[in-house]
């Protein structure tokens, strides 16, 4: 056929496209255009695991995933002396009145590893968290092949015994999206790789989506804002999977985008709230450092950061609050 | 296209609500839109999903409910248009990069068949982006030529160029195609 006139114009430009029936991409829309709700992306509702060490006894969410793997769990970590072990920064994720969102913790390379970049990333997969409130999501078997440097990009080759193209239906977008952002963040935190963005390649080639994320070019961070945690400690640091010893008094540093910049913090055994107390954050509504003075006798305990839960003002049933925790045993 | 969203700021309805109006209303013309634009299905989707996000965070500043639209139109070829440039990334990338034989998971096959369906989409790639826009806006959502103008953000005599043009190449195109 060739187009004559307008109308024929016109026919050809319909016929076209009158077959294309495009998914369902409301709920995709929604998960973009709200991050103020609450919700609970991993595996809501499904009956699962749930996630209960000392360290969590006052976590606000658990997770239920089947599939997530709980943290500090990875094979060969314990027993690991690494020969010349390097740091680096891996991201985990966690569960926050915001959806799943990022924390860091500082790690050391494996022995074997000759790649902190890939390394690190293969942690972040893998969920070797040192704190057991922290997870990944990230199908079991999923393998770091290569972190390649080029001009203008980080190449990130994965492969694994799923398909790692798509989105497990146990998986909300929100947490798909996240957990790129996992490897997006660890991978530019290390190797002096900068804001450099990420292309992912699943089995030896780029793919059209990764999670069912789009990954047709390489991918930003999302703002530290949109990625990171609305509260997290980052001292005491955590540096393997047991309570953190500290001396009394001990300084509590972290960073926070609380409601008026308050920071709220209790020392718990059990479920006895020992110390309380507040701070203020250096600015308010955006991430910012804060930082306090815990004083208390020897004792194992749980040290839990919070900001205020916003439930009152937005009705969102309780479960507006944000925090991070970490078991330690003060001397 | 009918626009049964005119009302919606006189219903004072929030963002959220106008996404969901809108979505129901334009949502798959919109994705054939950018199917013109772009030629992949999965492409398309992103492109008009992006750009309800985009009007989602506009919505306040929006000062009338037809804008809306107005916006989302321009706000897909804005993104169709970025999409094909940031494809050069990836082409480069694939140059060093030996193809996979397994065909790319998700893209309906289906919905691309039929040979003369192909040689449009492929027909369209190869015109210079103002005329592939100006022939979707003017063919496809039968759009008037001061609506392109103002969608594109050029002048009434720069579109009946483009689609004058754009008319020419698309036929001798298809007729190498035949």
């Amino acid at each position: 056929m060739t187009p004559i006139d307008d109308n024929d114009v016109r026919v050809l430009l319909d016929d076209a496209v009158a077959d294309v029936r495009p998914r369902h991409g409301l709920d995709e829309i929604r998960e973009r255009t709200d991050d103020s709700r609450v919700r609970r992306p991993w595996g809501w509702g499904v009956a699962g695991t749930v996630v209960a060490t000392a360290a969590t006894v006052a976590a606000v969410a658990m997770f239920s995933m089947p599939s997530v793997r709980h943290g500090g769990t990875g094979p060969d970590h314990a027993d690991t002396t690494p020969a010349t072990p390097l740091g680096v920064r891996v991201y985990f994720l966690g569960d926050t009145a915001a959806g799943p969102r990022l924390f860091q913790e500082d790690h050391l390379t494996s022995s074997s590893s000759t790649d902190p970049t890939l390394d690190a990333v293969q942690q972040a997969v893998d969920g070797r968290s040192h704190d057991p409130d922290y997870l990944t999501a990230w199908p079991t078997g999923t393998q770091v092949d290569r972190v390649d440097r080029r001009d203008d990009y980080l190449l990130v080759g994965l492969s694994g015994r799923f398909d790692l193209t798509r989105r497990p239906a146990s998986m909300s977008p929100a947490l798909a999206r996240m957990s790129v952002q996992q490897l997006i963040w660890t991978a530019q935190n290390n190797g002096d790789n900068g804001a450099l963005p990420v292309l992912f390649e699943v089995d030896g080639a780029v793919r059209p989506t990764l999670l069912g994320v789009r990954d047709r070019t390489p991918l930003q961070a999302a703002s530290p804002n949109d990625a990171l945690a609305p509260v997290s400690i980052d001292t005491p640091r955590q540096s393997d999977q047991s309570s953190i010893p500290v001396t009394s008094p001990f300084l509590v540093t972290g960073r926070a985008a609380a409601f008026e910049a308050n920071v709220q913090w209790e020392l718990k055994q059990g479920d006895t709230v020992v110390r309380r107390g507040f701070t203020t954050a250096a600015q308010c509504c955006t991430l910012a450092p804060y930082s306090f003075t815990v004083s208390a006798p020897p004792g194992a305990y749980t040290l839990i950061v919070h900001d205020e839960d916003a439930s009152g003002r937005e009705g969102n049933g309780g479960n507006g609050r944000s925090q991070d925790s970490k078991a330690v045993l003060v001397h | 296209m009918p626009l049964a969203s005119t009302r919606l700021w006189d219903q004072g309805w929030d963002a959220d609500a106008a996404v969901e109006h809108l979505y129901a209303a334009h949502y798959v013309r919109l994705v054939r839109l950018a199917v013109l634009l772009v030629r992949d299905v999965e492409t398309a989707e992103e492109v008009v999903q992006d750009s309800f996000v985009a009007m989602h965070g506009r919505w306040g500043t929006l000062a009338e409910p037809d804008k809306a639209l107005a916006y989302l139109r321009r706000a897909v070829v804005n993104h169709a248009r970025s999409v094909l440039r940031r494809r050069g990334v990836r082409a480069r990338h694939e140059a060093s990069t030996p193809p996979v034989a397994r065909p790319l998971p998700g893209v309906d096959e289906n919905a691309l068949a039929g040979e003369r369906r192909t040689a449009v989409l492929d027909a369209l790639r190869r015109l210079p982006d103002r005329q592939r826009e100006v022939l979707a806006l003017r063919y496809y959502l039968d759009l008037s030529e001061s609506e392109i103008a103002e969608t594109l953000g050029i002048s009434r005599g720069a579109v009946k160029s483009h689609a004058s043009r754009g008319v020419t190449a698309l036929r001798s195109l298809m007729e190498d195609h035949r």
